[in-house]
């Protein structure tokens, strides 16, 4: 069996029935309801998100300068340049256009995609964790003890979380390396 | 575009390029899971480019354009496939009465599973009888390129299956 004769009986097979429309019709009736998203679009949705979510950390520290200033103006700084990051992202990714865009170019603007989004992550986990325990051992002198409890908690959990998803990201991004390097 | 007239359009489409549709998605797709997840994400995507599909190329080839980009740029977050496994084979209703034949034809698509995402672009495109320069127009390689690869891919699929066999 070689290839040329795979390609003289690829025309003329016959789906089976249950792949003839009506098991999928569902598919087809969400999508044009528009009640189903593509990736690309919740992705873009994630970046906008953290974008206001960064947004809302920068108002929530301006009274907190007239207590702490240097933690103030630090915490600020980094949810401004997190959140103009984010933004960045989503506005790359909303240009994502695959029907204009041959299989090169859209691997290539995904893999970029994917790869800022892992360095942003890194970013993240290395200043705002040593940020966060810094806002924590601060408000631990007006709030309690168990306020420092809560914090830690807290901060070892979504360390953990971030540190499993990079993993995954990570792979994602060798494999999408691997196959822009061999289109070249 | 109005709501009515581009769900119209978008069903056209996708009903006149069924087969076309379904045979990128079990192309790329592991299992039945993963083939369900293909098959809404492209749907989803020509559902948004549809507004700005102005005829400038032939539907199948706008069609085939946003299949295989979505598929090759699918990646899964969570490792739940065997890649080693095709759900080409489990798809197409091969009536033949040769046991034989049928076997060697799911050795190919188990062979063609194992390709990377852009050469099984290729050698879908070319097996659905693509012509050259509509493959380098889908990939972005030149059609000199295109025939240099889809030779070495024939090549390395013929050399497996004599490994096989």
């Amino acid at each position: 069996m070689n290839i040329d004769d795979l390609k003289s009986r690829w025309n003329s097979m016959e789906l089976p029935p249950e792949y003839s429309g009506d098991e999928l019709s569902d598919i087809v009736s969400r999508i044009g309801a528009g009640r189903v998203s593509s990736l690309r679009d919740r992705l873009g949705s994630i970046s906008r998100n953290l974008a206001l979510v960064c947004v809302c950390g920068g108002v929530i520290m301006i009274p907190y300068l007239a207590y702490t200033p240097v933690l103030g103006v630090v915490a600020i700084v980094f949810f401004v340049f997190m959140g103009l990051m984010h933004f960045r992202n989503y506005r790359r990714v909303i240009r994502i256009d695959f029907s204009v865009m041959t299989v090169r170019e859209a691997l290539a603007a995904v893999y970029i995609f994917e790869r800022n989004r892992t360095r942003l992550r890194v970013i993240g986990m290395s200043l705002g964790l040593p940020m966060a325990l810094w806002m924590c051992f601060s408000f631990t002198s007006v709030y309690g003890p168990y306020t420092l409890y809560a914090c830690l908690a807290g901060a070892a959990i979504g360390v953990i979380i971030a540190v499993l998803v990079n993993r995954r990201a990570v792979c994602i991004l060798r494999e999408m390396r691997g196959q822009l390097n061999s289109g070249v | 575009m109005a709501l009515p007239d581009k769900e119209a359009r978008f069903m056209a489409i996708v009903n006149d390029n069924r087969s076309l549709l379904y045979k990128v998605c079990h192309m790329y797709a592991s299992d039945k899971e993963h083939f369900r997840d293909l098959y809404q994400e492209v749907l989803a995507n020509i559902w948004e480019g549809i507004g700005g599909f102005r005829g400038e190329a032939a539907v199948s080839t706008w069609i085939y354009r946003i299949a295989i980009n979505t598929c090759v740029t699918f990646f899964r977050h969570h490792n739940r496939h065997d890649s080693s496994k095709t759900y080409l084979d489990m798809a197409y209703d091969i009536e033949d009465d040769n046991g034989e034949r049928n076997e060697r034809l799911r050795e190919m698509y188990r062979l063609i599973s194992r390709l990377d995402k852009i050469d099984k672009a290729i050698i879908l495109m070319w097996l659905d009888e693509r012509s050259y320069d509509e493959i380098a127009e889908v990939t972005g390689f030149t059609r000199n390129n295109v025939a240099t690869r889809l030779h070495r891919i024939k090549q390395r699929l013929a050399e497996n299956s004599s490994r096989n066999e």
